[in-house]
């Protein structure tokens, strides 16, 4: 062994965690490596054990309290105490590798065992990947000749990624997003703050396909619809009486198209038009204004109170002013394809809106994988504690969890991003069982995801709150048996700065204005008046 | 930078009805695309496909499509192409529009894979991402190879299917085109007129300028004047007035025929309008009879051009009717001398020999006086199939 140790096994040891004591500290998340004997009761023999670990949870001890009378000022004073202090270290032993052979860990190294840093070749030995099937994530933290690939295969049952905000999520789903499409795979992002627009992939194979969610007044079912415009359950009335008139003219607007052949929106001017001739109705031009003055001459036909008509054509109204409607708007899945990432930007809606948005995704897709219509798909939903959430009901839980349940056999893979793991649903979380863990601060956090994964130990957890931004713990299936613990590829192609730098804006803004106001003369505003 | 934008003319066309008179309304709409060009002093038309109806268009197609361009030539005006599945053999055979391009009468932007190219024109720079037919399945490999040139003005000219059309065998929405890369979307394929606009980019089909189908029928027919001196494009429609008109009467009896052609006001046409006449219910052989006599009337007397008859309601009198009629309405398309001898002879090999006797006669009044003995005297005919018998 070349290196110097960095320390001992220290009182207590099990297979997977060991106590290390040291002089001083070395960074969490260090690969470490062990060799040690152990005799085998039974037959009395003595065999070597080899075994890679990563350190965890990083503290110093001093045996002496401290007291500031005693703390000299001098700096060199740290070199001298180091016998009255100690450092703590808690390691997860990650794999045993002796003899090239990898295997689970099974002897607890005995105490006073020196501990090393790990070198590229053990780990070169844990972490290999069926290079076909998988795509590189990032490299070994520590070790960046040592690339991590994960298998992407294993993704059917499905990705969990967590960390903090500004923890390195959205680099993350840039990087498996594009990667996943290079090997020829179809992903849609759920793109809730408009993040992903403009991104650019780093190879010329994959199409980034900009996707901008409306609500199709046509393809929307009428019960959803009907809750967007009256959002009260209890004006059943008003309710009724909007069903009705959606029912009538959507009914009239599809016979019109399929009869003709023609576009929803055209078939709209149709009808238009027919109704114009009878009723008068005012001269406007676009087929969604248009749309609306046939719903409301609908509501005016059928209903005698007057006080219903209005409050409901007032609601009517409201939802055209501000919500994005379309008429010819595609289906997710008329768009997505292989080699193909779909950035589906729904952060023009407002929060039910988007819910309502993922709902029809997520089924729009599910429906079309069964029916083998669209190859196998990764649908990446960020936020996801808003619409997977334990607390609130919500429209899309419902079909995110059949997308879980169901995609795995029809090649769908969901792909859920949070930054609030104790909000998610556990139901849903525990039936994921590919995990990123970047940064996690909060205890309950780290508690939830503990509780939801069958194959994260609690030591590994522990290291989650000092990991920098871009570094994550990745487990589960798609990475092999054992986590690693992985620096994640920076993505050249997102734009950088999720997070703008609001001060340099307003400087800017500043700037533009005294430029702006020295060309104009001030006399020159009062000409003319 | 003014264009002209303009799609699906279907040069050779002579749907319905295999008529002269309709190949002709084709060559018509097409002569006054070019007037608009040069009335409007455009810098370029751009066509967006479908140029010829078959990739074997017949010569007078060629001629006709020579001569128009000629003129467009002469006066300065560029024509850029795309191919259309129309414009694409399915052999190795040489696409027609190469052939135009070779004689420099136009610019075949794109045959069969997409192309980007700056084209100078008098009012300046013009990127082109041009994109022919590809079947829907293989577009999506060819999206991702197209890159917008650089260029102030850019435009995308394509021969496809927007999947906002809600049509089957869509090729692409305007997500996939990334079609808010150009300042304007000139698209072909789709035979009627659409606009939209996607994140502030004109998108339009100006349809076909002459109706393939009755689904046609109740439009009217366009080209679009796409106005460049901003770099916004800002678009006019401009309506055709050659393309013949249609009548489509939905009846249940003779008397719905009359009212419905009443309405029509056919005189009011300045072409001979074509006839679509949808029977909805079952009719006696009398009522056939009647509603048959008046739309002979009607066709003799160059009202309309073309009869198509279609029975809805699929009912065992309503079959015969159709079949009737239908052949009613094939006997009215400017029969030929072969057809008529043949018809009355009945025979191959008889009518072949009369013809080759009415062919060599000198006059038309000997002819005509050859026609009348033959087909007056019933027993002659007889003698004839007689002979031709023993022979």
């Amino acid at each position: 062994m070349s290196s110097r140790p960095i320390g001992f096994v220290g009182e207590t040891s099990t297979p997977v965690e060991i106590a290390v004591k040291a002089s001083h500290p070395v960074p969490a998340g260090t690969y470490i490596y062990l060799k040690f004997k152990v005799r085998d009761p039974i037959t009395n023999q003595e065999f070597d054990r080899e075994v890679v670990g990563i350190i965890g949870s990083v503290s110093f001890k001093s045996y002496i309290p401290v007291i500031t009378a005693t703390v000299s000022e001098t700096p060199e004073s740290y070199i001298t105490s180091d016998l009255k202090r100690e450092s703590y270290m808690n390691a997860v032993i990650v794999a045993d590798i002796t003899g090239g052979r990898v295997e689970a860990p099974r002897y607890p190294p005995p105490p006073e065992t020196p501990v090393y840093p790990a070198r590229a070749e053990y780990l070169r030995l844990i972490y290999r990947s069926k290079p076909e099937s998988s795509i590189k994530a990032g490299s070994l933290l520590g070790f960046e000749e040592l690339d991590v690939n994960v298998d992407v295969n294993a993704l059917a049952k499905h990705l969990l990624v967590v960390g903090t905000t500004g923890s390195g999520k959205s680099n993350f789903v840039a990087v498996l997003a594009d990667r996943v499409a290079q090997l020829g795979g179809s992903v849609v992002i759920f793109d809730v703050h408009g993040e992903y627009r403009g991104l650019k992939s780093e190879s010329e194979s994959v199409q980034v396909v900009d996707y901008e969610a409306t609500i199709n007044l046509i393809k929307t079912p009428i019960e959803m619809l009907v809750k967007f415009i009256i959002p009260e359950s209890a004006a059943t009335r008003q309710r009724r009486l909007l069903r009705n008139a959606l029912r009538k003219l959507n009914e009239e607007i599809v016979k019109t198209a399929a009869e003709n052949r023609i576009p929803y929106s055209e078939a709209v001017k149709r009808v238009y038009a027919k109704g114009k001739r009878s009723e008068n109705l005012e001269k406007i031009e676009k087929p969604e204004e248009m749309y609306r003055e046939l719903l409301k001459k609908n509501m005016k036909d059928s209903e005698k109170s007057d006080k219903t008509v209005v409050d409901v054509e007032d609601k009517v109204d409201d939802f055209f002013e501000w919500h994005q409607v379309g008429l010819d708007t595609p289906n997710v899945s008329e768009i997505v394809g292989c080699g193909r990432v779909v950035i589906a930007d729904v952060s023009a809606l407002i929060d039910t809106e988007k819910d309502y948005m993922l709902k029809v995704i997520a089924e729009d897709l599910l429906w079309s994988l069964k029916q083998r219509r669209i190859p196998p798909t990764m649908l990446v939903v960020e936020e996801a504690h808003l619409f997977i959430s334990s607390r609130n009901p919500t429209w899309s839980k419902e079909s995110l969890q059949r997308f879980i349940r169901e995609g795995r056999k029809f090649g769908g893979m969901l792909v859920v991003v949070s930054q609030r793991p104790r909000a998610l649903d556990p139901d849903v979380a525990s039936q994921i069982q590919n995990f990123v863990l970047l940064k996690l601060v909060q205890r309950s956090d780290r508690a939830i995801i503990t509780e939801v994964s069958d194959v994260l130990s609690e030591e590994y957890v522990n290291i989650l709150p000092s990991l920098s931004p871009g570094q994550a713990i990745l487990l589960g299936e798609w990475i092999g048996r054992y986590p690693a613990l992985v620096k994640i590829d920076l993505h050249r192609g997102k734009r950088v700065g999720a997070t703008p730098d609001v001060v340099g804006l307003w400087r800017k803004r500043l700037e533009e204005i005294s430029e702006g106001s020295a060309n104009t003369s001030p006399s020159s505003e009062w000409e003319g008046v | 930078m003014l264009l002209l934008h303009v799609s699906d003319t279907h040069l050779g066309a002579y749907k319905p009805g295999k008529l002269r008179e309709r190949e002709l309304d084709f060559y018509e709409a097409f002569n006054e695309v070019i007037d608009i060009a040069l009335r409007e002093h455009v810098d370029a038309i751009i066509h967006a496909g479908d140029f010829f109806d078959e990739p074997r268009p017949a010569p007078q197609a060629f001629l006709f499509a020579y001569r128009a361009l000629r003129k467009l030539r002469e006066h300065g005006v560029e024509f850029l192409v795309v191919a259309g599945q129309h414009d694409q053999p399915k052999t190795s055979q040489l696409p027609p529009l190469r052939f135009l391009g070779e004689m420099g009468l136009l610019r075949l932007l794109a045959q069969d894979k997409p192309e980007s190219h700056i084209v100078k024109l008098k009012g300046g720079e013009l990127g082109v991402v041009a994109m022919p037919y590809i079947s829907p399945v293989a577009i999506g490999e060819h999206l991702k190879s197209v890159k917008p040139p650089e260029a102030q003005r850019r435009i995308l000219l394509a021969h496809l299917l927007l999947r906002e059309l809600n049509m089957p065998n869509a090729h692409a929405s305007l997500a996939e085109l990334s079609a808010d890369n150009y300042n304007y979307v000139a698209l072909g394929d789709y035979h009627l007129r659409y606009e939209t606009v996607y994140r502030g980019t004109p998108v339009v089909y100006p349809g076909s300028t002459e109706a393939l189908d009755v689904l046609e029928a109740s439009s009217d027919k366009y080209v679009t004047l796409v106005d460049f001196s901003k770099r916004e494009a800002i678009v006019n429609w401009v309506k055709l007035n050659t393309p013949r008109k249609w009548i489509v009467i939905e009846a249940r009896n003779y008397n719905d025929v009359l009212i419905g052609i009443g309405k029509a006001k056919l005189e009011t046409f300045s072409k001979p309008p074509i006839l679509h006449l949808i029977l909805k219910t079952k009719q006696s052989d009398v009522e056939a009879k009647r509603i048959r006599n008046y739309l002979s009337k009607l066709s003799e007397e160059k009202k309309v051009l073309i009869l198509k008859v279609v029975v809805e309601e699929e009912e065992s009198r309503g079959e015969a009717l159709r079949s009737s009629i239908v052949e009613d309405s094939s006997s009215m398309q400017t029969p030929t001398l072969d057809q008529v001898v043949y018809n009355v002879l009945g025979d191959r090999e008889i009518a072949e020999l009369v013809l080759v006797i009415l062919r060599s006669s000198e006059s038309e009044e000997e002819v005509k006086l050859l026609i009348k003995r033959v087909l007056g005297d019933e027993e002659l005919i007889g003698k004839i199939k007689r002979l031709v018998g023993e022979k």
